[in-house]
């Protein structure tokens, strides 16, 4: 059974559509990622899940109980918010415990508890401070303390690493994903960057306009783009259709993704999976050079080139293998 | 403009303060007439402490600005919050525009509607019998009932509302949410609410003049009598007594918040 | 809809919908002697004959007109002097902010009356002021100061000036002091900076101060009555006087109802500026 399942959540704000017949499904144990530009819904999903917003139609269901008009308070999920939601008038001690006080959870329990909470998220010792008294690492942590003190059965995050410092960001996240491992309970965290939802996700799900676009692991969303925009969205594939060069791929399709690292720089294009091109221009990637090259069909490709790049106007070869041809639908 | 702003400051800083300072200065002059040095005497705080009339008038006015300060509160605080987070319900423009009209209605307007009111009250219902200081203690808190839902709606504007919600979703009940997150975040607000229709009260002639009656008679009411024969030496020193008071107050009010507020946003959320 | 919401429903329709609406009806009722003076317009039908009055009695509509010159010329020297004020405070260091802006509030805290009282003890004739130039040897006989518009107008920028200062300040405080950190770059002098970057964007701020003043000033009667010329009539005063010296009720009504209507534009102008 699921641990939390949606099942064609609408809703609407005025004239906007933020969920469109939403459905998932998510597995105990797995931590799941929300991915999606502004206005995908990813928010409004979340929030749906939360109890925050009810949904105008559809259902949500948590470890097979019906809870879509279960209030926040009543509902066995924590949500770490955007920039926290740290209660600023009480110290870290108190915001932590605050869930636990709720449940009339006796005072000795109450401390194991918030010690607990923050040996956790590697904070001991600021039971004291103020949230202002923290920096914005330190405050996230505290977020995260106060909602897994109560052992939700699912934790959410709401693009838990955006507003951390560049550096801080991989470093928390790899945390993050070992302390979801540690707890195993759920997480689902919302996030508009891909490589953040692709490297700590077991499960993607793409949001585009309220609607699912596309739902799997990272290595198959990456893999096997499910649409053309999907394609473009996820690390920036080329598509290719039959028209612009000679394709053969494992199975026939209108037109196919096929990712900048897959092609290859050859001394000669083969007949079938290459051709000969024109390089555009090229830019220093520091994993490589990423060249946009003309076609002689006319279509531009990526290519990304990790010896000595050549430079801007020569003639290339390139080829592929049919295996990276990934089939999109028209 | 830089060399030109610090001087305009200083000198409305003077504008401001050279009456008051002048009055106060003058309220330790013997001298009979307000304004001759008559040499450091305190004969005119003696004067103040015996004059009963202004002694009755001084302690009423204090009960009606803290009783309607504090009904004000009650109710303003109450405005306020509906106004920030009831979302838009039907006639919240109404609503809004009801909330604010004492702010923006002239005092004699007001008075006189207030007035209107406890006539045509009494002649319908029999309540209130005669007009004073019951009378005066509903016009305030009518008025400051406004300030305060001012003030609380504007914190409570900019206070994140993310944090009721993380409230609720950590088990709170909507009554837990307001008595442990929201009303602690707002109570500065409505401490200076408060203060601000407490002060009101304790300043207002008009008012109090339109809808008081036998018995009613407030200080400012006392005083504005008192200035329309002319000055008095005692008014020097009545002077000279508020003005204490208000900087006591305002003092204590500072190192008390300062103790509790201490922060990195200290000025910012102090000027705004 | 909440029991909370409700109440408050009532409450602000008995403290103030029902009072407006009742100086309106006055306003539309009949002088009679008695106690209240005045035939309601339930009791014997509405009647116009205030509002016919005061349409042909020119002292009141110059009291109105001169009301509004009163008020706009207070406002625009309380923005006037504001203005800086404010700039100076937040050019300041910050640790003397906090000093500064006590010093900038206080006053307001300490009493009006007492501070109308401060203006007399300056300005009547054995006043401050006069003391001084005679004592300078400047003048003889004492200047007529108290009663005159000048001792009006220092009344009146000293009552309300804090409610210019104060969304100034609040304003200025939040401004992005980078746009005229580019402006200098760009090679602007500082009054160039003032007057193409500072000036322009503070101007909806400036409007909205200039209405915060406005609306009170306009109906202002404490301080008329006690600095201004004693013959000079305002809405204000007339109001007063018709109320309780001629207990004329329908034309006070008929008086609160115009004014009312006069402030309604200004009113309306700073809801919708946003700035409380």
């Amino acid at each position: 059974m699921s641990l939390l399942s949606v099942e064609g959540v609408s809703r609407r704000f005025g004239a906007v559509t933020a969920l469109d017949g939403m459905t998932l499904a998510l597995e105990p144990g797995e931590f799941f990622a929300l991915l999606g530009g502004s206005g995908s819904g990813k928010s409004t999903l979340l929030r749906v899940i939360g109890g925050f917003e009810a949904p105008d139609a559809g259902r949500v269901t948590l470890a097979g109980e019906d809870v879509t008009r279960i209030p926040p308070h009543r509902r066995r999920t924590a949500m770490v918010f955007q920039s926290y939601a740290l209660f600023p008038h009480l110290s870290v001690f108190d915001n932590v415990a605050y869930g636990l006080r709720r449940e009339g959870t006796p005072p000795a329990e109450i401390a194991k508890r918030v010690a607990e909470a923050l040996d956790l998220v590697s904070l001991p010792g600021f039971s004291e401070r103020r949230p202002h008294q923290l920096s914005g690492g330190q405050q996230q942590r505290v977020a995260i303390a106060r909602a897994i003190a109560r052992r939700p059965a699912l934790l959410l995050l709401d693009e838990p690493l955006g507003a951390l410092d560049a550096g801080l960001r991989e470093r928390t996240g790899l945390e993050l994903r070992a302390l979801q491992r540690r707890l195993g309970t759920s997480f689902v965290m919302v996030t508009h960057d891909q490589a953040e939802a692709l490297a700590l996700a077991d499960r993607v799900a793409v949001l585009e306009a309220g609607r699912l676009a596309q739902v799997g692991t990272p290595r198959a969303l990456w893999d096997r783009p499910a649409t053309r925009s999907l394609a473009r969205f996820l690390g920036g594939a080329n598509i290719i259709e039959p028209t612009q060069a000679p394709l053969s791929a494992e199975e026939p399709a209108p037109a196919y993704a096929l990712r900048p690292e897959r092609i290859r720089l050859v001394p000669e294009a083969p007949w079938l999976n290459g051709a000969a091109a024109t390089v555009e221009e090229g830019v220093f990637r520091g994993e490589g050079v990423m060249l946009t090259v003309r076609l002689d069909s006319g279509a531009r490709l990526r290519v990304l080139c990790a010896g000595e790049a050549p430079a801007a106007g020569s003639r290339v070869a390139l080829a592929w293998d049919a295996a990276a041809l990934a089939p999109l639908p028209a | 403009m830089r060399r030109f702003t610090p001087w305009m400051l200083a000198a409305g800083l003077i504008f401001l303060w050279a009456p008051i300072l002048l009055l106060v200065g003058y309220a330790f002059s013997g001298s009979r007439t307000a304004f001759q040095w008559g040499g450091f005497s305190l004969r005119w705080f003696a004067a103040l402490a015996e004059n009963e009339r202004l002694l009755e008038a001084a302690f009423l006015s204090l009960r009606i600005a803290a009783g309607s300060a504090t009904l004000a509160t009650l109710v303003g605080g109450g405005i306020g919050w509906v106004l920030a987070r009831h979302g838009r319900f039907r006639g919240r423009a109404i609503f809004g525009a009801l909330a604010g009209a004492p702010l923006v209605l002239p005092e004699v307007v007001m008075g006189l509607a207030l007035l209107l009111l406890f006539v045509g009250l009494n002649a319908l219902t029999g309540w209130p019998e005669g007009r004073g200081a019951a009378t005066v203690f509903l016009a305030h808190a009518a008025l400051g009932a406004a300030y305060v839902a001012v003030v609380v709606q504007a914190r409570l504007s900019a206070l994140d509302p993310r944090l009721e919600e993380a409230a609720a979703d950590l088990g709170a009940t909507p009554g837990v949410v307001f008595r442990t997150v929201t009303l602690p975040l707002i109570a500065p607000s409505l401490a200076a609410g408060w203060m601000l229709a407490f002060v009101l009260s304790l300043d207002d002639v008009v008012l109090a003049s339109f809808v008081s009656g036998p018995g009613g008679t407030t200080l400012p009411m006392w005083l504005f009598s008192q200035l329309r024969l002319g000055l008095s030496p005692e008014a020097n020193a009545l002077a000279a007594v508020m003005l204490g008071a208000v900087a006591l107050t305002g003092l204590l009010g500072w190192a008390a918040w300062r103790r509790k507020w201490a922060g990195p946003n200290e000025m910012r959320g102090r000027v705004a | 809809m909440s029991a909370l919401r409700l109440a408050l429903w009532g409450w602000l329709g008995l403290a103030v919908a029902l009072p407006l609406g009742i100086v309106v009806a006055l306003s539309v009722g009949t002088g009679a002697e008695g106690v209240p003076p005045v035939r309601w317009p339930w009791e014997e039908g509405a009647s116009l004959d205030a509002w016919r009055l005061m349409a042909e009695d020119d002292v009141v509509l110059l009291a109105l007109w001169r009301s509004l010159v009163v008020a706009g010329t207070t406002a625009g020297l309380c923005v006037a002097l504001a203005f800086p004020m404010a700039l100076g405070l937040l050019r300041a260091a910050p640790r003397w902010r906090p000093l500064l802006l006590a010093l900038v509030l206080l006053p307001f805290l300490s009493g009006f009356l007492l501070r109308v009282a401060a203006w007399i003890g300056l300005l009547r004739d054995s006043g401050w002021i006069n003391a001084l130039l005679i004592a300078a040897g400047l003048i003889e006989e004492p200047l007529r100061l108290l009663g005159t518009d000048l001792a009006l107008y220092l009344g009146m920028v000293h009552a309300y000036l804090p409610f210019a200062l104060l969304p100034l300040l609040a304003w200025f405080a939040k401004r992005d002091t980078r746009l005229e950190e580019a402006a200098a770059d760009l090679g602007a002098g500082p009054f160039t900076v003032f007057r193409t970057v500072t000036l322009p964007l503070a101007w909806p701020a400036a409007a909205g101060a200039f209405l915060l003043v406005f609306i009170p000033a306009a109906g202002e009667f404490v301080i008329p009555e006690l600095l201004g010329p004693p013959d000079a009539m305002l809405a204000g005063r007339a109001i007063w006087s018709e109320f309780f010296g001629t207990r004329d009720w329908p034309f006070a009504g008929a008086l609160a109802t115009a004014l009312l209507l006069v402030l309604l534009i200004p009113i309306l102008a700073q809801q919708r500026s946003g700035l409380k």
